[in-house]
């Protein structure tokens, strides 16, 4: 075989690879469950405390320690316009590869402390 | 932060991971240009195009149809490329076999020789395989055992025209001539120049599949060739090719 065949070869080889690598390993996505704090800026306390966030991740991210900067918070915005009840929002470092999909309670009290 | 993420999604392992899956690939399309087998690869590149189609836009009937029939198509992949595959595992093992010592006499090599001068200079056709380290009686067929010890004379009754044993190859195993009429099979070679028949290809097919030594004597031209690994080669002159058997075998020089 020529060099500039093994090149080309060597060249689409490495496309497929990549490709069927990325499939495998960000393709398909699991369900997971983790409770956090919902985070409430100055001397507020949500009411309950703790939220139930499902979160769609990529198989490679399943053990990986960026689930553990997944948070739950409530807008401030929100809170100067004190509503009764808050959205509890989901920050996550990868939105498209360890995706927030539901919370529970969705919505929270805050109370002074 | 930016790096933190970088290291969780790519570490040493993925990149060996890739540069697998790269090498996997790579055999994989070598493969199919030996076999010959590219327009297989189009087929297969169209079906999983529609296969991923079907997937994205959820058509159930098509994309259960796909899961289906893959495994079968698997099969039929194998059964499709049987004698490369074949090939290929032959070749695997044969490279991973220790060369032992060599089987073979001087002067058996120059009674070959003899023989295939006086059939070149009489333009009497022969086909001669040398085994090596390989078996090759699964490659052979409708071979008459003969267990004879190798003898000019012998070889050219063999091939002379008319008698019974001429047509085919005759087959020497450890300093005897094992068998004689013996089909082997063709090359599909596109390197086989157009002037060369069925016995240049039978030559070169055996020597592709094993590591025998295969000798032809043309009829037409009364020309000298050797096939080794696939490889055809002209020998203009039987000293020369007594040179290159005592090497290919690994006989040294008697004193």
């Amino acid at each position: 075989m020529k060099r500039r065949e093994v090149i080309k070869y060597l060249f689409i080889s490495f496309l497929l690879g990549l490709s069927l690598w990325l499939t495998v390993n960000f393709g398909e996505r699991y369900p997971l469950t983790v409770i956090r704090f919902v985070e409430v800026k100055g001397n507020y306390k949500a009411e309950p405390e703790l939220v139930e966030i499902t979160l769609m991740v990529s198989r490679k991210l399943l053990e990986s320690p960026l689930l553990e900067r997944v948070t739950a918070y409530v807008e401030e915005e929100e809170l100067k316009e004190r509503k009764k009840s808050l959205r509890v929002k989901v920050y996550t470092p990868l939105p498209f590869l360890i995706e927030p999909v539901a919370v529970n309670p969705p919505f929270v009290r805050v109370k002074n402390e | 932060m930016e790096f933190e993420v970088l290291k969780e999604l790519f570490s040493w392992r993925d990149i060996l991971d890739i540069l697998g899956l790269t090498l996997v690939f790579f055999a994989f399309i070598v493969f199919l240009k030996a076999a010959k087998g590219f327009h297989i690869l189009r087929l297969l590149v169209f079906l999983g195009i529609i296969w991923t189609f079907s997937e994205l836009l959820n058509l159930a009937t098509l994309s259960w149809m796909f899961e289906k029939l893959w495994t079968l198509a698997l099969f039929t992949l194998v059964v499709v490329f049987q004698p490369e595959i074949r090939k290929t595992l032959a070749n695997i093992g044969r490279k991973a076999k220790v060369l032992k010592t060599a089987e073979y006499e001087e002067r058996s090599i120059d009674r070959l020789v003899r023989a295939c001068r006086f059939m070149s200079e009489r333009q009497i056709g022969a086909l001669i395989v040398i085994e090596r380290n390989q078996n090759i009686e699964d490659l052979i067929e409708g071979c008459v055992y003969l267990d004879a010890a190798i003898s000019a004379e012998l070889i050219i009754t063999i091939f002379y025209p008319t008698t019974p044993l001429h047509d085919g190859a005759i087959v020497i195993r450890k300093d005897r001539i094992a068998f004689a009429s013996c089909v082997l099979p063709l090359s599909k070679s596109d390197k086989i120049p157009q002037k060369y028949g069925t016995r240049h290809r039978a030559a070169v097919g055996i020597s592709e599949l094993s590591d025998a030594i295969a000798i032809v004597v043309s009829e037409e031209t009364g020309e000298i060739s050797v096939a080794v690994e696939g490889n055809l080669e002209k020998v203009l002159d039987p000293e020369l090719l007594k040179d290159k058997l005592l090497s290919l075998l690994g006989v040294k020089h008697e004193a």
